[in-house]
């Protein structure tokens, strides 16, 4: 538990907490304006800017991004920083005259007309819409585009995005009304899909299994839609995945990231526009402890769900597993073939194995059997547990030091303990 | 065949110097891109063919830039033991006269640069003078030797020390001059403390400009707890006139490899990546041959030397974002998500690329590394000033005399390297002011030339030290005009992500173009240093942060030439547009018409060795006239 100062008062925090995290605890107020508690930090504005002194070196930093570290003192109201905010503030403004949520921040700092000759735009780029879908939700629907005075949100090449998942967390962050629910992707979708094909945005969400939209996306003229909104209280998003979820999470000795689905062999699925990319989890990549060689079907090939068709090599032993996901593949990893390791160095990002485009019953069918959130985080406990239990005498190797995993695994069981316990924990899709 | 043992490094030195020293005439030409772009290509074919057509018995080879850029296309002609002849401005008729001459046994001292003469037999070096040495001496009395040039005599080369005299992509001659050998010494014998303890020792400096001590940044890296480590070599090199890290990249690739590769031993990294711009083809040509080269020859990969340590570079392609040189969005970029930086902590050494301890150092830091591995830290240490030490890499541009590519010792004068290096102003204008740093840095005046060239003392001044640009400005230079310029290309290279410096940088820049146009107000000159010092202070990344510097050094400089903008309407150097008028003076001019012909405005009108006169409704103060005429006879006001 850090302890710093600011503004001459002590505060103790919880690890992994920010400056301004701090100080609100000591309720001192730090203005803000794209910072969002359902976010990562970001630093874009910049009105959050405290000095921060550390081993007697000053410098500003945004209290939104800088980690409460022990020992460090933080100023929030010299005249550097207060002349320094309120130009900030008048840069937006005279970017956004018009905007009411500017206007008001602006009002709080005795601001009342733009400075500088005035843009009239109504996008601040304070970057929440782009976060909330790429953080919360998963779907990188919008992004920036193009770099300084240029830069903008929209969707990849300015065209509706089949990414989208038509949620409206977008437009239920953004505080100056820029972002707004573009019909064009439901309308796009009303064309495209067939009556029982059109997905409730709930679902989209994977707030439930699944629902179809009796109502052509007319979510205002829907009753469970408006009673879901009141009952909850906020968008629906960041109950289905509020950001704790976002940052992964640690399962007795396994990492869980949050937004994958998980098959029950233990391989993670993330949807990516439709295609779907597979790898091994961290329970997997414990278990193997390292790959020298793999075996992989080439892009292209068809693959069926529960074919066996990657092979772990580990010493003398083998990890058979099976796809849990029917469909076309259509990429797969070459990397792996030059540095076969790169699957247990950093199996949820450059150690993926494939890329499958499933056919879209294919996918919902399968999506049914996979874990994710917080059934997800149950699920590797309980399969950890049942694997330091696992039955004798191997298991007794596995929990010699209290329940963890004993490095080099493949090495130390015979083969009939290596195929029992493969059989066990990742023989079923 | 992989090199694995001393044995085998002896035998491919042996090559290398068999090549770079060979027992017939040998012929380079320059080709790196600043040769090529002057025209190295067709010169190199006339050689060929003229040698062919002669049936001389001759080698022609080609090499990177020896750093004169000025007489570019440049032919080094080794013509007997030890002794290469240098010559400049060459073309393709020259080349082939030069070619016919030297077979026939003429120095044509006319038309070199100067000699570079090489004594002594010991490794790596060519056989001693021969008598036919003593007889090309004779020939080439007239030419002087290259510590005699001005351009050269300052100039002490570490990071350039193989440049334009070997060909890139022989890996055996990179060897012959000592390369690798330093690497089987670190990787045999010295433990990574030691390696990490003699570049503490030796002071070397991040040479991209911001000047972190590199010993220190590979310490906090192996330091660092990790089972990954990366090594990144930053090569965006994005500032306008400046092209130190592409002249490497292209001359001697193999001595930012040799250095990635001791430093990755060091730190305990087994994966590194160059991230270089996409505009820089050659040098991702020669890079990627040279990553081959030593990839085939046990260098680099599995078991480099047969150390049992391992580690691969692959190259990553920037896509021209300024802002890509900035180490969070660099690694953002490598990684695939757009180049944008985030704030630091934490820093690359605890979480770099994809999370795991990063370092990264820039090329020439990269390059300089082998050699102060080989000759200590302490030989180092012993160079440059007390803060600053060893040399550093600058590309001299703008109004000056010798452009080119200049490697000095930390410590020396601007004042020496404008004037002595730099052969002082072009057309005996007088020096007004000189810029480091690119769009980060700042423009440094006269009477501040002889500030030595060293981190602190240049940040002294309100400029950097920057990554070695440095352009020189005459008196014809405007100095609003100058931080205009710098914030126009900054405007768009800004990634746009904080507020200070998207929206501050545009501001700035709107309250510049309106000086420039003559519509500044009272008032203006101290609302761009309030907005300068708060985008200094508030900006999330370096690029924001040091953007201001143009601006603010300009004003803290040339502050009455802002106000001559201001409140007399007038540009005191005649550059923006807005400000002048031009008019011709009776008295000068001789009517010989050559304005009237290249007016596209038809503004001037006169008879034949008459006076001329110029009708300022119709003037578009292009300025045509001006550079036409002869006799100074047109006037700017």
């Amino acid at each position: 538990m850090p302890s710093l100062t600011i503004d001459g008062t002590q505060a103790t925090v919880e690890s992994g907490s920010t400056v301004l995290d701090a100080a609100k605890k000591l309720g001192i107020e730090i203005p803000t304006l794209c910072h969002h508690e359902h976010l990562l930090p970001y630093g874009a504005c910049r009105l959050c800017t405290v000095e921060i002194t550390q081993r007697g070196a000053t410098r500003l930093q945004a209290a939104c991004a800088y980690p409460a570290e022990e020992g460090i003192s933080v100023r929030t109201n010299s005249s550097r920083i207060l002349k320094g905010r309120k130009l900030m503030m008048h840069f937006l403004l005279s970017r956004c005259p018009d905007v009411p949520a500017v206007r008001k921040k602006a009002a709080e700092f005795g601001i009342t007309r733009p400075r500088f000759a005035p843009k009239n735009e109504k996008c601040i780029l304070c970057g929440m819409c782009v976060r909330v879908c790429n953080e919360v939700l998963g779907a990188s629907a919008i992004g920036f585009a193009d770099r300084g005075i240029f830069r903008r949100v929209e969707p990849a090449f300015a065209q509706p995005s089949e990414a989208c998942l038509g949620c409206g967390a977008c437009t239920f962050v953004c505080p100056t009304g820029h972002i707004q629910m573009e019909s064009q992707t439901r309308d796009f979708w009303r064309d495209k899909l067939g009556a029982e094909q059109r997905q409730c945005r709930y679902a989209r969400m994977g707030l439930v299994a699944h629902k179809v939209c009796p109502r052509s996306f007319q979510c205002q003229k829907c009753e469970v839609d408006q009673a879901m909104e009141e009952t909850l209280k906020t968008h629906p998003a960041f109950v289905a995945r509020p950001v704790e979820r976002k940052l992964p999470v640690t399962i007795e000795e396994f990492t869980v990231m949050p937004q994958l689905y998980f098959a029950k062999n233990h391989l993670w699925l993330k949807r990516l526009d439709g295609k779907v990319k597979v790898g091994i989890d961290d329970f997997a990549r414990k278990v193997i402890s390292r790959v020298d060689d793999i075996v992989m079907p080439s892009a292209g090939d068809t693959l069926s769900r529960g074919e066996a068709v990657w092979e772990l090599r580990s010493g003398g032993r083998t990890l058979s597993l099976r796809t849990p996901l029917g469909g076309r593949l259509i990429d797969v990893n070459t990397d792996l073939l030059t540095d076969p390791s790169l699957a247990t160095k950093d199996p949820y990002y450059r150690g993926w194995l494939a890329l499958v485009w499933p056919r879209e019953e294919e996918w919902r069918e399968t999506a049914g059997r996979l874990q994710s959130g917080r059934a997800a985080e149950d699920w590797f406990a309980s399969e950890a547990e049942r694997l330091y239990h696992w039955s004798e005498p191997a298991g007794k190797a596995m929990a010699a030091d209290g329940g963890r995993l004993i490095p080099d695994l493949p090495g130390k069981l015979s083969e009939t303990q290596w195929k029992a316990l493969t059989g066990a924990f990742f023989a079923d899709v | 065949m992989k090199i694995r043992t001393m044995n085998d490094l002896y035998a491919a030195r042996q090559a290398g110097i068999a090549s770079l020293y060979p027992a017939k005439t040998k012929f380079t030409v320059s080709t790196a891109t600043c040769g090529l772009a002057t025209g190295a290509r067709p010169v190199l074919d006339a050689v060929k063919e003229e040698a062919r057509a002669l049936g001389a018995d001759l080698i022609v080879s080609q090499a990177g830039c020896i750093g004169f850029c000025e007489v570019e296309p440049v032919v080094l002609v080794y013509c007997a033991p030890g002794l290469t002849l240098v010559y400049k401005e060459m073309n393709a008729e020259k080349a082939r006269e030069l070619v016919r001459e030297i077979m026939k046994g003429n120095a044509k001292s006319e038309w070199a640069l100067c000699k570079i003469l090489v004594n002594g037999t010991t490794d790596g070096k060519p056989a001693g003078p021969s008598r036919e040495t003593a007889r090309w001496l004779e020939l080439a009395s007239g030419i002087p030797a290259i510590e005699d040039v001005g351009f050269y005599r300052k100039q002490m080369k570490i990071a350039l020390r193989n440049c334009g005299f070997i060909d890139p992509n022989n890996i055996e001659e990179y060897i012959a001059r000592g390369g690798y050998t330093t690497l089987h010494k670190v990787l045999s014998q010295m433990p990574p403390e030691r390696v990490i303890g003699e570049i503490k020792e030796s002071g070397l400096r991040g040479r991209g400009g911001a000047g972190f001590p590199t010993g220190m940044k590979w310490e906090f890296c192996r330091k660092a707890p990790g089972d990954e480590k990366f090594i990144i070599c930053n090569a965006d090199e994005g500032d306008p006139g400046a092209y130190m890290d592409r002249s490497i990249l292209e001359g001697d690739p193999h001595s930012v490899l040799e250095g990635m590769i001791m430093g990755a031993f060091a730190i305990g990294a087994s994966q590194g990546i160059i991230y270089v711009r996409n505009e820089y083809p050659l040098a991702i040509e020669n890079l990627t041959t040279a990553i081959r080269t030593a990839e085939a020859r046990g260098l680099l990969g599995r078991d480099i030397l047969g150390s049992g340590f391992s580690f691969a570079i692959k190259l990553s392609r920037g896509a021209g974002a300024f802002v890509c040189g900035e180490e969070t969005s660099l690694m953002a970029s490598v990684e695939g998500r757009t180049g944008e930086p985030r704030q630091r902590p934490p820093f690359p050494a605890q979480k770099g690329l994809w999370s795991k301890p990063t370092n990264i150092n820039n090329v020439e830091t990269w390059a300089n590394v082998p050699e102060i591995l080989a000759r200590g830290g302490k030989w180092y240490a012993g160079i440059g000033s007390e803060k600053s030490k060893g040399t550093k890499v600058f590309s001299v541009v703008g109004k000056v005399k010798n452009t080119g590519l200049v490697e000095v010792p930390m410590g020396i004068s601007l004042r020496e390297i404008v004037f002595d290096i730099g052969g002082g102003i072009l057309d005996g204008r007088k020096f007004k002011a000189v810029q480091t740093g690119g769009p980060s840095g700042g423009c440094i005046p006269e009477r501040l030339l002889d500030v030595p060239v060293d981190y602190e003392k240049l940040t002294e001044t309100g400029a950097i030290m920057g990554s070695g640009g440095m352009i020189v400005m005459d008196d014809r230079t405007c100095m609003v005009d100058v931080a205009r310029y710098f914030l126009d290309f900054l405007k768009e290279e800004s990634c746009g992500k904080c507020v200070p410096c998207r929206e501050g940088i545009h501001r700035m820049l709107e309250l510049l173009e309106n000086i420039c146009q003559g519509k500044g107000a009272e008032g203006d000159i101290e609302l761009l240093e309030d907005i300068g010092a708060a985008v200094k202070d508030f900006s999330l990344c370096a690029l924001g942060g040091t953007s201001p510097n143009p601006v603010l050094t300009t004003i803290k400089y040339f502050r009455n030439e802002y106000e001559a903008h201001i409140k007399d309407h007038k540009c005191p150097a005649g550059v923006c547009r807005a400000l002048i008028s031009y008019s011709i003076s009776k008295e000068k001019c001789t009517g010989c018409g050559a304005c009237v012909k290249v007016c596209p405005a038809e503004a001037i009108s006169g008879e034949k060795k008459k006076p001329h006169a110029l009708s300022p409704a119709k003037c578009i103060k292009c300025g045509a006239c001006e550079e036409t005429c002869k006799f100074g006879a047109v006037l700017v006001t």
